[in-house]
């Protein structure tokens, strides 16, 4: 985010970085506030079942067609919670927008980051690069690149 | 902070061709570089986002319609009273040999009509209104651009001693609320929401 002064003291992992918190299906995540271009609340998404690709559709923004994913299938997290939003974000140099829940919950702030958890489920312990505490709570770092499967990098990216 | 942006929630879903196109060829769908987005998005925000505000007062407080909306401004003048009319309707005024309502504002946002002297007469027109419209108001203020996304009103206003009788009634017609270069507060006002009445039949 370009208005943040802390991403100019931004250093590597053991420091202080600025992320952004949300929710996906009801529990707390959050990513470098750098990957972050935009957070848009309930956009007009153009549905797309791709399975393959764990697409849930694409948006127009600004006259860009942007791929949206699924965050809550690619993470497995099965919940009723309506998904109210879209953080649009930059993975790998590329822009997708994830599927998160909307309100209250999505906030900026500065930690820093404990290591990537040794236990856990395979699928946890991929799309997680590191935890962060935040009022006592501590909050999964999304691996964003993890997001995108190697098959559907094909599709995604350009000479990909 | 980013900004949170509202728009409408619903889905489309693709469209048959689409679908197909699909299924029997997967199309690459290129995710937009960051470079990409970045230039569309700042090429979207030159052009968006200022609209021209004309602004007046009523009793001491400004006021603004959209200037797409207004096709001229008058001096007062000689108003033909009708029977049979909403409160807020004074009658006929002439305009360029036509007769058209006019609309005491003061009286539609539930403001004190006898504090201050009307001195001018907005005509505003609509397209989906056949006929023009004036409407009364103190003194003009002027005319400026603002950001056309408005600072949304979300609390309503208390009434304050010896102003507004009825707050309630005016923010039902209060569109949003921008800054003046004095930093005053200017209420934009829902010009279809103002014009959205219905007339006694007799008259019709």
């Amino acid at each position: 985010m370009e208005d943040t002064a802390d991403n100019e003291s931004r250093k590597r992992d053991g420091v202080e970085r600025t992320y952004t918190k949300f929710l996906i299906a009801g529990e707390s995540f959050a990513v470098d506030v750098d990957s972050v271009k935009e957070i848009i609340k309930s956009e007009e998404l153009t549905s797309l079942d791709e399975p393959s690709l764990n697409l849930e559709g694409f948006i127009e923004q600004h006259s860009v067609r942007i791929p949206v994913l699924n965050t809550k299938k690619i993470l497995s997290l099965d919940s009723d919670v309506r998904e109210g939003g879209i953080i649009i974000v930059n993975i790998d140099g590329s822009i997708f927008g994830l599927m998160v829940d909307i309100g209250v919950d999505i906030e900026i702030f500065t930690s820093i980051a404990n290591p990537k958890p040794t236990k856990g489920s395979e699928a946890y312990k991929r799309f997680v690069e590191g935890t962060i505490t935040v009022s006592d709570k501590v909050v999964n770092v999304l691996a964003l690149s993890s997001l995108i499967s190697k098959e559907s990098r094909q599709r995604f990216f350009a000479g990909g | 902070m980013p900004k949170i942006k509202g728009n409408k929630d619903s889905k489309r879903e693709a469209s048959a061709p689409l679908k197909a196109a699909l299924a029997d060829k997967p199309v690459k769908l290129l995710a937009p570089s960051e470079a990409q987005y970045l230039k569309s998005r700042e090429d979207s925000a030159d052009k968006e986002d200022t609209l021209d505000i004309v602004s007046f007062y009523l009793n001491e407080s400004l006021f603004a319609l959209e200037v797409e909306f207004i096709k001229a401004v008058i001096r007062f003048r000689k108003i033909v009273e009708l029977p049979h009319m909403p409160d807020f309707i004074d009658g006929l005024i002439s305009v360029r040999g036509e007769m058209i309502l006019v609309m005491n504002l003061k009286e539609r946002l539930g403001l004190d009509r006898s504090r201050v002297k009307s001195e001018n007469i907005i005509v505003t027109e609509q397209p989906s209104i056949a006929n023009e419209t004036g409407i009364l108001v103190d003194r003009m203020a002027g005319v400026m651009e603002v950001d056309s996304k408005f600072k949304v009103n979300s609390k309503r206003a208390k009434a304050k001693k010896g102003a507004a009788k009825n707050n309630e009634q005016a923010f039902d017609f209060i569109k949003g609320t921008v800054e003046s270069s004095s930093k005053e507060s200017i209420k934009v006002l829902d010009i279809q929401k103002l014009m959205a009445f219905d007339m006694p039949s007799e008259i019709g």
